[in-house]
């Protein structure tokens, strides 16, 4: 390992203790937006942990977000809460294999259509469920999590993602999905199961945005299908990963905090005007910064010398 | 002596068009074979078909015994099978050594680690290429970018290497390096079948030529034979009643 790399690590430890005492400094305004931040942060560095180096666009993300939500409202009373994690854990991995086979092998276009039906699909079956056989749309999550402890375990995530989309980009399976992302027939011919990679790495990015998902149901304590599976996650998710940058493993958070913190003030002064606002943001990112803030970065360092 | 590649009844079809039409040949081990014919007459499909980009739809094709027909190019691969691309494909976001590490690594080396990455410097050295390792192949000439794609080839430690018009548009004097560079893979014992136009490189590298036209095979044997083939001048050429 250099020695930049065992700075970077010294830092990263140093930032997560402070980032671990904000609950004990903020408010609950404070705390909410921070759960917000932390939980996007997941969402987005999972989200480019497949889509970046494969180049799928993925918008399935809220698909995964809500089983997890949904898994944590149906077992959090009868359940200790690891075996809920657990739980919701296994039903992404299955999901997310028999998704990845199947489809991983559709291309550009076609998988981003795809992903985006399979959220819609899983809301659909889900509302389908409640109504025909439990006979009721919503459902109440009651348990005694406390935000602070939302915030940390959503911390530990954080770290977990950080830490294994590391390992992968310094192991085999790094090397592979880049050759995938720049060739996939040159990927097939250099020995690479091009299948197999894909869908591990999909699978372990979903595992990510299931367990935030379970994770910060609590948070609601009320949720319903619209709620837990709303598309919008999913299209902010993108966007946040998209400013960010998804070529570096950092690129995606330096996304996350900026939005998040802009859609705060745009939800709180322009409600009604919200979703345009969104759009807006969207377009004004992949014209002016394609590469994300990371690849401004980069550009920037680069360039005086 | 066992054929390395044993090919049998191999047919393609493309909607109406049948592309490879019940082809059969062998490739003995230590051989450098030209697969030659005019163009459209389906050699690059062979190559893809026995690579596996492409399925037969129907015929066997043998490799070291293995039936490797319909198989998965990654399989292929990694039984020692390698090719280049008629259109260069490096990987673009990868750094030439990267591009070769790809081959060590999933190949039949399976190799990583600083290990691999100096076996990525010796094949990079020996297409001479040894001066642009952490170069992304963007900034390499054309030339540059075929060399690379050799080397990343060679890393699959392949028995066989097909090439697709590997000396193409080169000026004389790389022509004659890569024929040099060609003629001692063959010597370290590598098999090679290569589809190719330019006929110097056909007489000085084959020691045996196919000569395809509209998917089938219409004339094998030494260079200079089948170069003087009536029928092989007719696919090329057409009819004297036409010229």
């Amino acid at each position: 390992m250099s020695g930049r790399e065992m700075l970077g690590i010294a830092l990263a430890a140093v930032a997560v203790a402070v980032l671990a005492c904000v609950p004990l400094m903020l408010g609950d305004y404070g705390l909410s937006l921070a759960i917000n931040i932390v939980s996007y942060t997941v969402l987005a560095t999972a989200w480019s942990l497949f889509s970046g180096p494969t180049r799928y666009v993925s918008l399935a993300t809220v698909a995964f977000f809500g089983i997890g939500a949904y898994t944590t409202a149906v077992f959090v009373e009868s359940l200790a809460w690891p075996l809920v994690l657990l739980i919701a854990t296994g039903v992404s991995v299955v999901v997310a294999a028999i998704v990845g086979l199947a489809t991983l092998r559709l291309s550009g276009v076609y998988f981003v259509i795809f992903s985006f039906g399979l959220a819609e699909l899983v809301r659909q079956l889900v509302t389908w469920f409640e109504v025909n056989k439990t006979r009721t749309l919503g459902r109440y999550v009651f348990t005694d999590i406390t935000a602070a402890q939302i915030y940390w375990q959503l911390l530990a995530l954080a770290v977990l993602v950080f830490a294994i989309g590391f390992w992968i980009g310094r192991s085999r399976l790094g090397l592979a999905l880049r050759a995938i992302g720049d060739d996939e027939t040159v990927a097939r011919h250099s020995g690479i199961d091009t299948t197999r990679a894909k869908v591990a790495l999909f699978v372990l990015s979903t595992v990510f945005m299931t367990l935030a998902g379970a994770i910060m149901a609590p948070r609601w304590t009320y949720i319903d299908p619209a709620i837990a599976f709303n598309p919008v996650i999913s299209f902010t998710v993108l966007i946040m990963a998209l400013l960010g940058g998804v070529h570096r493993l950092y690129g995606p958070v330096l996304g996350v905090v900026p939005l998040a913190l802009l859609f705060e003030y745009l939800l709180a002064s322009f409600p009604n005007h919200f979703s345009i606002m969104v759009g807006l943001v969207f377009i004004v990112i992949v014209y002016l910064i394609p590469r994300g803030i990371a690849g401004l970065v980069e550009g920037a360092v680069r360039k005086p010398a | 002596m066992s054929a390395l590649l044993e090919v049998a009844g191999l047919s393609r079809r493309f909607g109406g068009l049948l592309a490879v039409d019940a082809l059969g040949f062998s490739v003995a081990a230590g051989e450098i074979v030209g697969l030659l014919g005019p163009n459209g007459s389906g050699k690059t499909t062979v190559l893809n078909l026995l690579s596996g980009v492409l399925r037969p739809d129907s015929g066997t094709v043998a490799f070291r015994g293995h039936a490797i027909a319909g198989r998965p190019a990654h399989r292929i691969a990694r039984l020692g099978m390698a090719r280049t691309f008629q259109l260069v494909r490096p990987l673009a976001s990868l750094t030439c050594r990267d591009n070769v590490l790809t081959g060590l690594a999933f190949g039949r080396r399976n190799a990583w680690g600083a290990a691999a990455r100096a076996d990525a410097d010796v094949l990079l050295d020996r297409v001479g290429l040894g001066r642009a390792r952490d170069t992304l192949p963007g900034e390499l000439t054309y030339i540059d970018q075929k060399r690379l794609e050799l080397a990343r080839a060679l890393a699959l430690d392949p028995e066989l290497l097909l090439l697709d018009e590997w000396l193409a548009g080169l000026n004389p004097t790389e022509l004659e390096e890569g024929i040099g560079l060609i003629q001692s893979l063959s010597g370290q014992g590598i098999t090679i079948l290569l589809v190719e136009h330019v006929m110097d490189a056909i007489r000085s590298l084959c020691h045996r030529c196919l000569v395809m036209n509209t998917g089938r095979l219409i004339a094998s044997g030494l260079p200079a034979e089948v170069l003087a083939d009536p029928e092989v001048i007719r696919a090329y050429l057409g009819d004297d009643a036409d010229a």
